[in-house]
Parts: C-alpha cells; sequence; structure tokens
C-alpha cells in the first residue's frame, strides 16, 4: 500500500499506482488517467520517461543512470528535478510503493 | 510510429451486438448491405478488451444494435472495469432493470447512459420508433436519475416531432430535471434511405427544427446539446457567417478538418470488423483478434487517407470555389460525405453551408432571423 508520509529519497523503489493508466500518447506527451473518476493529468516527456521507469524494482538512482545512457545533456540538477517530481506526483497518490498482489 | 499521431486510439464504440429489439425508421446501424450483422461469443469481446487495456485506452461506448440485449452484458462490463477503462452505453432504454442499473452504478466507472426520446407523447416517439416503446424509455430514464446514474437523453429530430420540440424540452428539462438533453437528425445511411420524406428533414423542416431549437437554446441556456444536426448545424452557420461578416476567418478552417475523432477515437462492428466510425460501416481497416488494434489504428491505409483530410484546402473543390464561407468552413463529417459521394476526403453536401442557403432562396426562405 502507497504510505502518504513516504521519505522519498534516490534510494525509493517507486511504482506508478496500479490503479491508475499511464497513457503514452505519442514520443512528446501522454497522460496519467484515474478510470476511477475519469480525471487526467497531462505529463510531458520528462515525466513520462521517468513514469515509464518507475517499476517498484529500480530505485531513483538506478533510473537517472539508466536515463543518463539515453540523454547525454542531462544535468547535474537532474537528482534535485527528479525528488521534485515524484515527491509531487507522490503528493497525488500517483506514484509510491505497493504491495504486490 | 506515424509523426503527431497516438500510439492508440483514446477510445472506442463498438457495436457489441448487432440485434435490436426495436426497428426505428431511421436506424443508421441496421440496413447496411455491407455489414455482415453477426454476433461474437463473449470471449472474443473480452480478450479484445485485454488488448484495449494494454493499449491504455480510456474510454468505450457500448452500442448495437440494442447492447443490453446481451445476455453477458454485464460480463462485458466487468471485462471493461477489470481493464481499468470507463464506459458509456447507447440504449433504447427497453430492456434496463433495477439490478442492471445498480451494477452499473457499483462499477464507478460508467460516464453516460444516453436513452433515446423522440417526443413528450407516446404516439410522436413511437411515430417512428415503433409501439411499445415511449414507456420503457421513459422509464428507463426515470430509473437511471433515481440511482443517481450520469443519464442524458438523445432526441433525433425529424419531420414528425419538429413541433414537439417545445413540449419535449418541458418534459426532460423542466418537469423531469434532466441537466440537458442533446439532439441530431436522421443520417443518410442504414434502414433511413427506404423512407425518405418520413424520415429526412427537406430545406423548409430543416429551417423550422432549426429556429425552434435556437429559441429553445435561449430559454434553456447551455442545456440542449448537439454534435449534428439542425442545432449543431445552427451554432456552425451563425459562427461562419458572423466570420463572413466581420472579415475575419476562423482560425483553423478552411481545410477538411470537420472530423477530429480520426485522431483520438475509432469502432468495431459487432461481427469484429475495424471501422474508423459507425458512420462508416463499409470502411473495413481490418479484424479483431487477427491485426493488432495499435497496428491498425497507426497503418491502416484508410484512416491515414482520412488523416490527411486536415490538409486538403476547400478551394480544392469545384463547389467550394467562389464560396464566401469557404475559409470559416471545416468540410463536415467525412462518414457521410462518404456515404452521398463516394468519396471520404471531400465536403460533405449534406451540411454545405452554400447550398442550404440556396435551396432556401429558391423557396422563398432565409436562414437568418
Ligand atoms: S436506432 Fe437504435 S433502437 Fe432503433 S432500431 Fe436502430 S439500433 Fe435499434
Ligand atoms: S460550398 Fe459548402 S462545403 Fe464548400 S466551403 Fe462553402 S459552405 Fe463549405
Ligand atoms: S466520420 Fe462523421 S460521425 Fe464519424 S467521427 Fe467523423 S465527423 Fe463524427
Amino acid at each position: 500500500m502507497n504510505d502518504k508520509l513516504l521519505k522519498i529519497d534516490l534510494n525509493t523503489r517507486l511504482a506508478v499506482n496500479p490503479t491508475l493508466v499511464l497513457r503514452v500518447e505519442d514520443d512528446d506527451c501522454g497522460l496519467l488517467f484515474d478510470p476511477d473518476n475519469g480525471t487526467v493529468q497531462m505529463l510531458n516527456d520528462t515525466a513520462i520517461e521517468i513514469l515509464q521507469r518507475l517499476d517498484g524494482k529500480r530505485t531513483l538512482r538506478e533510473i537517472l543512470d539508466s536515463l543518463q545512457q539515453v540523454y547525454t545533456e542531462i544535468t547535474p540538477e537532474a537528482d534535485q528535478q527528479i525528488l521534485r517530481l515524484v515527491n509531487q506526483l507522490a503528493e497525488m497518490g500517483a506514484v509510491g510503493v505497493w504491495e504486490e498482489g | 510510429m506515424s509523426a503527431g499521431i497516438m500510439r492508440t486510439p483514446r477510445s472506442l464504440d463498438l457495436e457489441i451486438t448487432s440485434r435490436c429489439n426495436a426497428s426505428c425508421r431511421y436506424c443508421y446501424y441496421l440496413n447496411n448491405p455491407d455489414v455482415d450483422y453477426t454476433d461474437l461469443p463473449t470471449e472474443r469481446w473480452l480478450t479484445l478488451f485485454d488488448e484495449l487495456g494494454r493499449c491504455q485506452v480510456m474510454e468505450v461506448t457500448l452500442q448495437g444494435g440494442e447492447p443490453l440485449l446481451r445476455e453477458d452484458f454485464l460480463t462485458l462490463v466487468d471485462g471493461i472495469v477489470a481493464n481499468r477503462m470507463r464506459f458509456s452505453i447507447l440504449t433504447n432504454g427497453s430492456q434496463l432493470t433495477p439490478e442492471i442499473a445498480m451494477h452499473l452504478k457499483t462499477t464507478g466507472r460508467c460516464n453516460q447512459i444516453q436513452v433515446s426520446l423522440d417526443g413528450s407523447k407516446a404516439a410522436i416517439h413511437e411515430s417512428l420508433r415503433g409501439a411499445d416503446t415511449f414507456a420503457p424509455a421513459l422509464a428507463a430514464i426515470k430509473l437511471l436519475q433515481e440511482i443517481d446514474l450520469p443519464v442524458t437523453v438523445r432526441v433525433t429530430v425529424h419531420p414528425g416531432n419538429i413541433s414537439d420540440l417545445p413540449a419535449l424540452a418541458r418534459l426532460l428539462l423542466d418537469d423531469m430535471g434532466l441537466p440537458c438533453f442533446s439532439t441530431n437528425s436522421t443520417s443518410s445511411l442504414g434502414t433511413s434511405e427506404k423512407y425518405g420524406s418520413e424520415v429526412f428533414l427537406n430545406a423548409a423542416d430543416r429551417l423550422k427544427a432549426i429556429h425552434l431549437l435556437a429559441d429553445l437554446d435561449s430559454q434553456y441556456p447551455g442545456r440542449i446539446q448537439a454534435n449534428a444536426g439542425p442545432l449543431a448545424d445552427w451554432r456552425l452557420f451563425n459562427a461562419m457567417e458572423d466570420a463572413r461578416q466581420k472579415g475575419q476567418p476562423i482560425p483553423g478552417r478552411g481545410c477538411l478538418v470537420g472530423c477530429g475523432c480520426i485522431f483520438d477515437k475509432m469502432a468495431v462492428r459487432s461481427d469484429g470488423v475495424y471501422v474508423p466510425c459507425v458512420m462508416l460501416p463499409q470502411m473495413v481497416l481490418g479484424e479483431m483478434g487477427q491485426d493488432a488494434l495499435a497496428d491498425v489504428w497507426v497503418n491502416a491505409a484508410e484512416l491515414k487517407c482520412m488523416r490527411e483530410r486536415v490538409k486538403v484546402p476547400l478551394a480544392s473543390f469545384e463547389e467550394c470555389r467562389d464560396c464566401q464561407w469557404q475559409k470559416s468552413c471545416t468540410g463536415n463529417c467525412p462518414g457521410t460525405a462518404f456515404t452521398l459521394t463516394g468519396e471520404i476526403n471531400r465536403p460533405c453536401p449534406d451540411s454545405c453551408l452554400k447550398s442550404f442557403v440556396q435551396e432556401l432562396a429558391d423557396q422563398g426562405l432565409s436562414l437568418w432571423k
């Protein structure tokens, strides 16, 4: 279950809330759809790249490393940016740590 | 992947059954010679829903025929819910029971249930929809209201119910307290072809319906909706005339941009054939179970061709070349254009402002009040 008071750092293994649909529309945009209330949260390309990698197995540090292999232009501030983004998403209940099954 | 095209559609219209217990004279669905009116077993639909779930489709609209005639209807609904989608239903209301309604409510996933109602009295509603269809439709609307499911009503405007529109608006909006209802008119497809002037609005009827609905629209602001039919035409034509008078064409128009759905939506026939829209049942794109939905969506030649229509200027058509509304026109529905002309990427003659104004003038009538 998602712990709302979850402390997120680069060692956290996050996943997208399994009740939500992460819909990748094209290379640049996508959305998070909540079928239970019909709400849609539009996502930019960075958010999609990160959310697609949140599988509950890899840490945020490992995800950053994998992004660095694809995107050479990733800056040193990326650590803080990714933490800001996932914290925002966690507050919305869109990502968290979910028990198996 | 094609540039600018979504990887998969956001929503699909699903004709889950070809059966219907009514025989409406303007039915666009039945009696299309190119359609195989067969139903698929439960498993085939459930397999499709799994595929839609993997394709991150968000919403489906269940229709037919009469979708509630399927004995496995609730099993199909559960399959949709399990695949994290929401759903809407188009129904004549006759098969709705409190048990079905309650099941739909408990899913928490129902966007809306649209019930067809064409008149404020049985005689008017049933004139084109057949005997004993009025009371069940009304009962279904009331049942859905009682259990607080989002219900909408669709009114098909035809020559026999124009004068009843004010009474129908009173019934639905004042007496029954619905937030809104929507209107359209008979499309040139399916059964309607057999009934001609009984179901289609001629120019004078259309004008009368337009003016009546425009008045009702002012009386009930924001509560009468229209994607097609006289009220939709009125809104479109008014905007075009306004733009012409101001000498400021409506941005994004002047090409065949009248159908946005080809960029986010498609449909499946009851026999499992993929089509661009329920109004294009003859345009086969592929078959469920055999062709991957995502592949059909991105690569079907017919869809690719239809998507090109937005680049086709209206000025390239003989009939549009000298038209004073050309730069604000959308060319309208490709489905009806295809049915009427046999060509998909051309303007729809049914919604042409220039020819409508001319037809009215020939009869000494004017569109503008
Ligand atoms: S319009 Fe709807 S209710 Fe009427 S015959 Fe056609 S499918 Fe049946
Ligand atoms: S002739 Fe008709 S379809 Fe062509 S631009 Fe004018 S109003 Fe539109
Ligand atoms: S083909 Fe016509 S009816 Fe179908 S989505 Fe396009 S505009 Fe609408």
